[in-house]
């Protein structure tokens, strides 16, 4: 009885979903459809199961937000490309997993006895909460309201590194138990491509995945290009949808805000004018601190830079970065790269410049020092949240 | 930012390259568990390229403004050097016509690679050494180009640690090191350096490198304490300089530069008066501006020397005995556990258990059926961990 009543309930929301335009695209585009089953799910890519299940191609692009200091790395960046992955999910009652593909021609294992090579890797990120009223984490490891579980697959020669952190944003990653994980990371020497297949329960001590639709987002590392850490490739927020559990369409509403995205092949209707945005984001000094595209002005490391941020941010993330700054309060790289030179301690230490953080400190309590645009407009918001949408470009970075 | 701040000063001129800090170094900290190639103390020949290999163009530390600068990551074989054996069992073993002494690697570079070369011609050439330590520096480059803070400087004496629970092997601080004094190990795929000796220096004991010092060229102690020597070097008669102060990260190892240096011929072999061998442009690039003063003031105390007179430089200098040389204080640390509520072995708390790993763990085999490391004990576990599964 109770389930068909269920079955029901979702074949009414799905209509009401699929009557909505922009939801389209949505659907088709930022939705993983996983594929549900009653048997064991493989973590072997080459299981048939794999081919049963419905492929979405994932963009992930490469990571400027913040700059990191390895010479060698840094030169490469405005010369990289962004990946093309190809990604899939199954589930049944116990587990679920997701299979990511993506092309690499340089398959690089981090050697047991040199200094400066590095490993191909790849990792999955779960925000720990979300559904309706739960606004979306930062999509670089979360921040300090939003953790996010993070599974990490490296190619380390000489043993399995799978690692399972709960993370609060840059620097913060804590190391959690991997019984119940299992990663596998593949390379086919013909096809030039990568397969990795993570494997975890629905339900575990950090996150509860049993939803009709869950965020998801990816990261790659190219070796050869001496990526590692924060010097990788991402993609913004995904969706898996498990058909199984109830959409909840004011979710649905939320995470579909603002679509189409710069990497979809059909757009369609955009929600403002994206000229209007760039002048918008001139006249209201957003320059003075962001990178981005031509604007290149702002102190290196005084903001996240922005030049690719319409490849890796959701709209509805961009608009309540916007107006609410101070709910996605991003943890500052390492605040001791910056020093200010005066008034030195009898040691000759300097004090850090704290014009390079990011938020203050009052009552304990922490504030972005990024002013909330409330007095803007909905429409100049709107064209605001579309000008950083068309902005996926890294040529200009130093 | 540290409350005390331990430094260490090393007189130059009385450095006769003989590698016993280097050895003692290695022996107490980094012939085992992927620390074999790391030399956390080296003595290099200048000019010259140094370990590793052209360190000073390596990038890294701090521009005029105060913002970490970018920099490189040293290449293991072309820019440390392989650490080698020779083939000592087979020339011993057998007969010795055939088989003739040889490295069991083709080496390019190594720790010593370009000792005692120098620069110049006949009979001007000319060189000196450079002994170098982690310099526990003020305003550290690794530590700011850390992205996951796991580099800390430690409140009590400024002593530069690496966290190895916290570090995740991403190699920024290596970039971020001037100096490039702290060292990737591959084998357990983290960040470490120099510690100062810290567990002996808790105990009132100098570093290693330090004591075992056989031209007794080094001073130990605390900046803040007045009446250590190494505040009289370094504050009272400003001799004793930083290597590389343009780098930015206000380094707390100092160097009393060169000044003995032989005198300058002529094309007849003569002595050439008042020209010094060492060009004064190469000590100003390697000390600062501040050189010049230094060498003043050290040329003036030895002339007091010369005519009869008393110079408490001379004979700290002298360093005629190793208390007076190094004032640490065992009864603060004491102080500072105490007040921690930590008793004995605790001490060693923030050093992981692989600095006090004996030498004689097993021998495992690398990869590429080569034997590279000896067993190291936390990743075994993590093994048998991972079969209990």
């Amino acid at each position: 009885m109770k389930k068909t009543l269920k079955a029901a309930v979702i074949g009414v929301t799905a209509f009401f979903v699929s009557a909505n335009a922009t939801t389209d695209g949505f659907f088709k585009y930022e939705v993983i459809d996983a594929l549900q089953i009653n048997e064991e799910i493989s973590t072997n890519p080459n299981n048939p199961l794999w081919e049963k299940a419905k492929s979405t191609e994932v963009t992930l692009y490469p990571q400027v937000s913040v700059r990191l200091n390895d010479k060698k790395a840094n030169e490469l960046i405005p010369k990289k490309e962004a990946v093309k992955a190809q990604v899939k999910a199954i589930y049944n009652d116990k587990n679920i997993a997701v299979y990511i593909k993506w092309k690499d021609n340089t398959p690089s294992v981090q050697p047991p006895f040199t200094t400066n090579q590095f490993a191909d890797g790849v990792s999955i990120e779960f925000p720990n909460k979300f559904g309706k009223g739960i606004t979306l984490p930062y999509v670089g490891m979360g921040d300090e309201n939003h953790p996010v579980t993070v599974y990490l697959q490296k190619n380390v020669a000489g043993r399995d590194y799978q690692k399972v952190f709960v993370s609060k944003g840059f620097g913060s990653l804590t190391e959690v138990d991997t019984k119940n994980v299992d990663i596998v990371m593949t390379y086919d020497e013909k096809n030039k491509e990568w397969t990795a297949v993570f494997k975890r329960p629905l339900t575990d001590e950090y996150t509860d995945l049993k939803a009709g639709l869950v965020p998801i987002a990816f990261a790659v590392w190219d070796g050869n290009q001496y990526e590692r850490d924060g010097n990788k490739s991402l993609s913004r927020w995904k969706f898996i949808r498990l058909n199984k559990f109830e959409l909840d369409k004011d979710y649905v509403e939320y995470v579909s805000w603002g679509v189409p995205y710069v990497d979809w092949p059909e757009k369609g209707e955009d929600i403002g004018d994206p000229e209007n945005g760039k002048k918008l984001f001139q006249q209201n000094g957003c320059a003075a601190c962001h990178r981005a595209a031509e604007f290149q002005t702002a102190p290196l490391g005084m903001a996240p830079d922005l030049s690719d941020i319409g490849g890796i941010a959701n709209a509805i993330y961009l608009k309540e970065s916007i107006i609410n700054p101070n709910d996605v309060i991003i943890r500052n790289l390492n605040i001791n790269r910056h020093y200010m030179k005066t008034n030195p301690d009898r040691f000759k230490a300097y004090p850090n410049n704290s014009m390079y953080e990011w938020y203050i400190k009052t009552d304990g309590k922490k504030q972005s020092k990024m002013p909330a645009f409330t007095h803007l407009q909905e429409q100049d918001i709107n064209d605001l949240v579309a000008y950083l949408k068309t902005l996926v470009d890294w040529k200009n970075f130093k | 930012m540290a409350k005390r701040q331990l430094a260490m000063v090393m007189d130059l001129n009385k450095c006769i390259g003989c590698q016993t800090c280097t050895v003692a170094c290695k022996t107490q900290w980094t012939n085992r568990n992927g620390r074999e190639y790391m030399y956390w103390n080296n003595v290099e020949t200048h000019p010259g390229a140094g370990y590793p290999r052209n360190w000073m163009e390596a990038g890294g530390g701090f521009d005029d403004q105060g913002n970490l600068k970018d920099g490189i990551i040293p290449d293991m074989v072309m820019d440390y050097g392989v650490p080698w054996d020779y083939n000592h069992d087979e020339i011993f073993n057998s007969s010795a016509d055939e088989f003739v002494l040889s490295p069991n690697t083709d080496p390019v570079w190594g720790p010593n690679w370009d000792e005692d070369v120098g620069i110049g011609d006949w009979p001007n050439s000319y060189f000196f050494y450079i002994p170098r330590i982690c310099n526990h520096c003020s305003n550290p480059g690794c530590l700011a180009a850390c992205p996951r803070e796991a580099i800390f400087k430690r409140e009590q004496d400024g002593i530069v640690l690496v966290d190895l629970e916290r570090c995740q092997g991403y190699r920024y601080c290596i970039a971020g090191c001037p100096y490039k004094k702290i060292y990737f190990n591959p084998k357990i795929s983290k960040s470490e350096k120099c510690i100062f000796c810290f567990p002996r220096i808790e105990k009132g004991l100098p570093p290693a490198c330090a004591h075992q010092c056989v031209g007794r060229i080094r001073f130990v102690g605390f900046l803040d304490d007045e009446e250590s020597q190494v505040y009289k070097l370094v504050h009272k008669y400003k001799v004793a300089l930083p290597l590389r102060p343009d780098f930015g990260t206000q380094p707390n190892v100092y160097y009393v530069p060169p000044v003995l240096a032989p005198p300058k011929f002529d094309e007849n072999g003569k002595p050439i008066e008042n020209e010094q061998r060492l060009p004064m442009e190469y000590l100003e690039k390697l000390f600062g501006p501040e050189v010049h003063q230094a060498i003043k003031t050290l040329e003036e105390e030895m002339a007091k020397r010369e005519r009869g007179e008393e110079s408490e430089l001379m004979d700290i200098l002298i360093a005629y005995n190793h208390a007076d040389m190094f004032r640490l204080d065992h009864n603060y640390y004491e102080k500072i556990a105490a007040e921690q509520g930590l008793k004995g072995s605790e001490y060693f708390k923030i050093v992981d258990v692989r600095y006090i790993q004996g030498a004689n763990t097993k021998k495992v085999e690398g990869v590429f059926g080569k034997v590279y490391f000896e067993t190291q004990p936390a990743l075994k576990k993590e093994e048998e961990n991972k079969e209990h599964h």
